[in-house]
C-alpha cells in the first residue's frame, strides 16, 4: 500500500470479502488494525506540519493521478 | 500609519473601521488555512479567552432567545438530534473529519480528504466486524 487511495481500496475490498464470508472476522481485524495505524500516522504527521505552519505535500495522502511538483 | 498620540490614531481606526474590518475579512477568506493558523497561534497564547467569549457570545440576549426558543420547540431538538444520528450512520464527512480531529489540535476540516475517505472505510469495515463477532 503505496499510498492512501490503495488503503482506502484495500479496506474496502476486505469489506466486501467479509460481508461475503470469504474472511474471518478476526483477519478482517487484523487489516482494521494495522490500517488504523497507519491512518493515525499520517494524522499526527497532518497535525504536526499544521502546528509547525508548514504545508509541504505528504506523499502518501497524494492519489497517484495528482500532478505536481513534490516536496 | 504613524500617530504621535494615541486619540488621533483612534479617530482615524473609528473613521475607517468598517474597511479595515471588511479588508481583515477579506485576507481571511482568501488565505483559510494562513487565518486558521494565525487563530490557533491567538488561542495558545490565550487560553482563557476562548472561555470568557463563549461565555460572552452565551449571554447575549438573541442567542439566549434562540435558546430559549429552541427550547420550547422540542421538534427542532429532535430534528436537530435525527440529522447528527444520519451524519452517524452514513459516516458523512463532517462526522468521520470530527471523529479524526477529536484528540488533534488542528480542526477537521483541517484534515486531507483522501485520508477522511480512507477513515471512513476503515470505520465501515470496524464496524461490519463488530456486526459479525
Amino acid at each position: 500500500m503505496k499510498n492512501c487511495d490503495e488503503l482506502r481500496t484495500e479496506l474496502a475490498l476486505t469489506f466486501e470479502k467479509l460481508k461475503a464470508g470469504e474472511i474471518k472476522p478476526g483477519e478482517a481485524a487484523e487489516l482494521a488494525n494495522l490500517a488504523g495505524k497507519m491512518i493515525g500516522s499520517a494524522k499526527v504527521q497532518v497535525e504536526y506540519y499544521a502546528l509547525r505552519k508548514e504545508q509541504p505535500r505528504i506523499e502518501w495522502l497524494e492519489s497517484p493521478n495528482a500532478g505536481g511538483n513534490a516536496t | 500609519m504613524a500617530y504621535a498620540n494615541k486619540a488621533d490614531y483612534k479617530k482615524w481606526y473609528m473613521a475607517n473601521r468598517e474597511r479595515l474590518i471588511a479588508k481583515a475579512r477579506a485576507a481571511e477568506l482568501a488565505n483559510p488555512k494562513k487565518a486558521a493558523q494565525k487563530k490557533r497561534a491567538y488561542l495558545e497564547r490565550h487560553p482563557d479567552r476562548r472561555k470568557e467569549t463563549n461565555s460572552r457570545y452565551m449571554k447575549k440576549p438573541e442567542v439566549l432567545a434562540r435558546s430559549r426558543e429552541l427550547d420550547a420547540r422540542p421538534e427542532q431538538r429532535a430534528k436537530a438530534k435525527a440529522l447528527r444520528e444520519h451524519y452517524r450512520d452514513t459516516l458523512h464527512d463532517c462526522f468521520v473529519r470530527r471523529c479524526l480531529a477529536q484528540h488533534l489540535k488542528i480542526k477537521g476540516s483541517e484534515i486531507p480528504q483522501p485520508l477522511v475517505d480512507a477513515h471512513r472505510e476503515l470505520m465501515r469495515l470496524k464496524r461490519a466486524i463488530n456486526e459479525k463477532l
